[in-house]
């Protein structure tokens, strides 16, 4: 054997033989690397499928699943690539995203009786599934916690899913840091065209590869300094960049940004409107130690699970597509919706806020510049252990809404049911709203002693929050007396051709609910958004009836 | 002395370093067994030929191809499919023979090709009236007739029917009539050169499954055993059928099913071969009504059909007999075959 070909030989063998110990360190793991063949979520067996002749072409060889004439379902896709994440790439060894078909068996520690419950049915790591979710409805997604805790790797994995090159993706990933110009963020005007310009037009922007991805990641956003953040504002709101009067439209994508820490505090504060842009927080959780030995192994096998991501979990530009479709056309029942009405309605109402009662809200007193706690010492008599509003310094804007119905519905989908279920909303809600509801921490609430920790963990306080407004709707009963309900039902049917007749019974309802409520004497926030309500549909069949009387 | 990796594959293997020792540490994770020494050898014989092939039509496909080849290779000798004492061995020899020559075509979609070749390789493998090796051959030869991949894959599902795939005949007779001319006389192997039978000719001749294309049609047909399917499932090889006792057969809205103690199958069969594809444990609704097809069978072995008659003294006392529009299956009461009858 000649010398190069034995120096080849044995560089071609250091591929695999990088230590000697892989081996046997190999044989004490038991691991699934592959895709699972069987169903993630196995439901009931359908017809026996007959022959088809692309089975041809099916066997032991992987394709990508775009590849094959007939790929599994989308949701089966996502729930192949979380569990191919949670049992290979990322170590998430957490399951609080929790569901359960039977009572969960629970256990209580300590003097405080902390409670584990064992999830009776398939349950998730928020930190995988939501950046996946997130991916699947081109969103924007924060990743929050301390450093070396696998924020930048999930968000590469996600954008490895989109089906991008590693090489790509490093290239085009945007670190945050105090020198960061809008020229690093969006690219340079061509030095050639800058000189023989005549007019602004002519100047020929070198824009920066990552603003035609669909997927965009931004390495500690919190490092950006202001000026700069304004202009990744523009990218992120309304998807265009602009430089020397030249516009870049950017195409849909999904972002991922992280930050050391959840309220923004990095070398720069973050402008509000940027946060505000952010759909939903996900925040890395501690490596669990008992999990050492894998850290271990991967180090010795030089592991890097996102050069081994499996083509069968990697999407097109198309199947994210579909899959947002998809997701869109997941049911919403109502009385679902109306969970999630009741619920939001809590936060925006504060009755000391206006003399009026349409400016009767935390946006009001926001908008003046006073200072909250001031205002909300103003007693109104209501028991702020019962008040859910009390808990908070704002109310929810219509993004953030909207954000949580896509996000449910997505979590349906995951799950692969064409209808949103309960736990879905109460699973996925805390995650949307981590940002967007600002606790008012002078709320005697958080003094009580099982409370406290609702200062710090945010998920678990708008879980609560949910769960405390879904118990008081189910007090008043509303799923089968809800006042409003045969109004709206009514109003829905259009006006034309209602009779004067049907028209002033129909306000006479409206004032004799009205006329009811006013006798008690607590105003809470559901009321507010039913008052108003009933204010709009009592103006409406006003005017209508006006109308009426003109034309004779 | 084995032979060693050089050339643009070993250059390519530098360059992807990270993606290659990542893939194998992850599959020696799952797949205990797998062995460095033997992969080395998968790569040598299976994918440096390969990749030598496509360096000489486009070197600037060499990377991407690396990977996807390194990737299937590695995932096939983890499921015993290549390697020393593959389970297929006719996998290897694709690999060997048909991808090298499918280079022209492989840079466009590697993986896709290769598995592709892979899993049909395979599938022919588990069919026992399949032939794979005359697969190979034959998808080797017609390459330089196709132009892109899925016309590549195309012509694959159409020589799978021709070498004895039966129950891919309907849909492999669609697919062959969307080739491209050229492709259609080379996929059934038929010389278009001279052009004496037109490509209505062919297509009029595949409504008999029993004609086999390119030959002449005969006016002066006769009843003749056309084909045997089936066999004793016994205690696997020698023997290797699927049923585990004598089977018995009948029609259903033209199908032709097997039955035996255990399992009910459809019987596909043409010119090309006979299959035997598992239906379940049960016939379908609406076996035992009535089906009258072409051919009949007397207790003493004649065989009626289509104007033509033929006597079968050693199918006479048949255990079951039924017929479709084209094809008389038969059973006998001391053998695990279904006999098959047709003019022709």
């Amino acid at each position: 054997m000649a010398k190069d070909d034995l120096q080849r030989s044995s560089r071609l063998l250091s591929l695999f033989r990088r230590h000697p110990s892989s081996l046997s360190m190999a044989k004490h793991i038991e691991r699934v690397q592959r895709i699972s063949e069987s169903p993630t979520r196995p439901a009931a067996a359908g017809p026996a499928g007959k022959f088809d002749v692309a089975d041809l072409y099916r066997g032991p060889a992987t394709q990508a699943a775009s590849q094959e004439e007939a790929g599994p379902p989308l949701d089966e896709k996502l729930r192949q690539a979380y569990f191919w994440i949670t049992n290979h790439a990322i170590i998430s060894p957490f399951y609080d995203i929790e569901y359960n078909d039977t009572p969960p068996q629970r256990f209580q520690f300590g003097d405080r009786k902390v409670a584990i419950d064992l999830p009776s049915d398939q349950s998730y790591s928020s930190y995988v599934l939501l950046p996946l979710l997130n991916l699947a409805v081109r969103r924007r997604c924060l990743l929050v916690g301390g450093p070396g805790r696998g924020k930048t790797a999930i968000a590469i994995l996600m954008a490895v899913l989109s089906g991008y090159k590693l090489s790509e993706i490093r290239r085009a990933i945007q670190h945050g840091q105090p020198q960061m110009t809008i020229a690093d963020l969006f690219g340079n005007p061509l030095p050639s065209t800058l000189v023989t310009a005549a007019t602004m037009e002519a100047v020929k922007i070198g824009w920066r590869r990552w603003l035609s991805m669909r997927v965009r990641i931004i390495d500690e956003y919190n490092r950006i300094p202001t000026r700069t953040q304004s202009a990744l504002l523009t990218v992120m709101a309304d998807n265009y960049a602009e430089m020397y009067d030249q516009v870049f439209e950017c195409p849909e994508a999904s972002w991922f940004l992280t930050a050391n820490d959840d309220i923004g505090g990095g070398t720069y504060q973050v402008i509000e409107a940027l946060r505000d842009r952010i759909d939903i927080v996900v925040k890395a959780l501690h490596f669990n130690t008992r999990f050492l030995n894998e850290l271990l192994l991967r180090i010795e096998d030089d592991l890097r699970p996102e050069e081994v991501v499996p083509p069968q979990v990697i999407f097109s530009v198309d199947e994210i597509d579909r899959v947002g479709q998809e997701i869109r056309s997941v049911i919403l029942p109502p009385p679902l919706r109306r969970r999630i009405e009741f619920f939001a309605s809590h936060f925006e109402f504060f009755e000391p806020a206006a003399a009026q009662m349409e400016y009767m809200t935390k946006d009001t007193v926001k908008l003046a510049a006073v200072d909250f706690a001031s205002i909300a010492a103003q007693s109104t008599g209501k028991d702020p252990l019962a008040d859910l509003g009390s808990q908070t310094r704002n109310g929810l804007s219509v993004r953030s809404l909207m954000t949580s119905l896509i996000f449910v519905k997505a979590m349906a989908l995951f799950r692969g049911a064409s209808e949103v279920t309960f736990e879905d909303i109460r699973q996925i809600v805390p995650f949307v709203l981590h940002d967007k509801l600002v606790q008012n921490p002078d709320c005697p609430v958080f003094e009580q002693e099982e409370k406290k920790a609702h200062r710090v963990d945010r998920i678990s306080w708008i879980r609560g929050l949910f769960d405390a407004s879904c118990r008081e709707y189910e007090r008043l009963n509303l799923d089968r007396d809800d006042p409003l309900a045969g109004l709206d039902a009514q109003f829905e049917q259009g006006l034309e051709g209602v009779p004067e007749k049907e028209v002033r019974t129909r306000l006479a309802s409206i004032e004799r609910i009205l006329r009811e409520w006013s006798k008690g004497r607590k105003l809470y926030g559901h009321m507010f958004d039913d008052i108003l309500k009933l204010k709009y549909y009592h103006q409406r069949y006003t005017n209508y009836l006006k109308w009426l009387t003109w034309k004779g | 002395m084995e032979r060693l990796i050089d050339g643009p594959f070993a250059r390519a293997l530098e360059r992807r370093r990270d993606h290659c020792n990542s893939a194998f540490a992850y599959a020696r994770r799952t797949h205990r067994r797998l062995d460095p020494d033997q992969f080395s050898r998968v790569l040598v014989k299976s994918v440096d030929p390969i990749v030598r092939a496509l360096a000489v039509h486009n070197a600037e496909a060499v990377d991407a191809t690396v990977e996807a080849l390194y990737d299937i290779s590695l995932e096939l000798l983890a499921r015993d499919c290549l390697g020393d004492n593959p389970r297929y061995p006719l996998i290897p020899l694709a690999w060997q023979k048909l991808l090298p020559a499918a280079a022209p075509l492989l840079a466009s979609d590697p993986r896709r090709i290769t598995a592709s070749v892979s899993n049909a390789v395979h599938t022919l493998s588990l069919e026992p009236a399949a032939r794979p090796v005359e697969w190979i051959d034959r998808m080797t030869a017609i390459i330089p007739l196709c132009t892109g991949v899925d016309q590549f894959l195309d012509a694959g599902k159409v020589e799978a029917w021709r070498c004895g795939m039966a129950h891919y005949r309907a849909a492999a007779i669609d697919i062959w009539q969307r080739l491209p001319d050229s492709l259609k006389y080379a996929a059934l192997h038929i010389d278009g050169s001279g052009k004496q039978m037109s490509l209505a000719d062919v297509l009029a001749g595949l409504s008999d499954p029993w004609w086999v294309p390119g030959s002449e049609r005969r006016r002066d047909r006769e009843i003749v055993l056309v084909a045997a399917a089936g066999g004793f499932r016994g205690f696997g090889a020698p023997f290797g059928g699927p049923f585990i006792a004598p089977p018995e057969v009948t029609c259903v809205d033209g199908t032709l099913y097997v039955l035996d103690t255990d399992s009910c199958w459809t019987l596909h069969a043409d010119c090309f071969g006979a299959t035997l594809q598992r239906h379940g444990a049960e016939l379908p609704k609406g076996a035992g009504t009535a089906w009258r097809g072409q051919y009949s069978i007397t207790a003493a072995g004649k065989v009626t059909g289509r104007g033509l008659g033929a006597s079968f003294p050693w199918l006479a006392d048949s255990s079951s007999s039924s017929s479709s529009e084209t094809t008389l299956a038969v059973t006998l009461p001391r053998s695990h075959k279904v006999y098959l009858v047709a003019a022709r």
